[in-house]
């Protein structure tokens, strides 16, 4: 049972990692609603898809080979790439 | 453009990155993994931050400085999130090809800039304005 500690533990930290991740995406998303109004639905795709990816990823630590695709984490990466986007072009419009 | 299509190919193609090498110790998988979501959540720190620069701060003294900070930040961010993958990636290759980890000098200029960042905004807010 100690033996499988570390392994556990590290399936533990990556699964509040992601929570913490999903935590930050709504903060974000939050702030969009607050500055844009209604124009805050565009953020929403985003932060659905890091939230499904989450929930994907939080399923998947519980298996036997808890590895991640190269795809979750690039859609991730573009989901925060699209909301700096669509945050400059809030500033940047009229 | 051999280069972008490359990086491109190592981020989306999951079957291609399982394919080369053997796998690592999934606990050093997850630990990149752990990685890549610190840079995530600092990049979505920035595009939040650039959005309150925006949102909250009154108009600076010098002309649109507010709004080219709160765009600089967010520009930060989608760079941070698309350099955090790219460097995943990397890293995972590395571990399964047995070859020493990349080393970068994205998180000493990153630090720098947000310093410098820090600096100017400190200027235009806290120095009176003389007339």
């Amino acid at each position: 049972m100690t033996a499988d500690l570390p392994r556990a533990a590290s399936r533990e930290r990556t699964r509040l990692s992601w929570r913490r991740t999903v935590l930050s995406a709504t903060i974000v998303a939050l702030l969009f609603l607050r500055l844009a109004g209604p124009a805050a639905a565009l953020a929403v795709p985003a932060w659905l898809v890091v939230l499904a990816v989450a929930q994907r990823r939080m399923a998947a630590l519980g298996h036997a080979r808890p590895y991640p695709s190269a795809r979750e984490l690039a859609l991730v990466a573009l989901a925060v790439t699209t909301l700096a986007v669509f945050g400059t072009a809030l500033v940047v419009l009229p | 453009m051999h280069f972008v299509i490359g990086a491109l190919r190592r981020w989306f193609d999951a079957d291609g990155l399982a394919a080369e090498g053997t796998p690592p110790d999934y606990r050093f998988s997850l630990a990149n993994e752990r990685t890549f979501l610190a840079w995530i959540r600092t990049a979505l720190a920035l595009v939040g931050g650039g959005l309150a620069v925006a949102g909250f701060l009154p108009p600076l003294r010098i002309p649109h400085l507010r709004e080219v900070l709160a765009v600089t930040l967010m520009v930060l961010g989608a760079a941070v999130a698309v350099r955090a993958v790219d460097h995943w990636a990397r890293c995972e290759l590395a571990m399964r090809q047995g070859r020493p980890l990349p080393a970068s000098r994205f998180p000493g200029v990153l630090a720098v800039v947000v310093a410098l960042g820090a600096l100017l905004l400190l200027f235009a807010t806290a120095v009176p304005v003389h007339r």
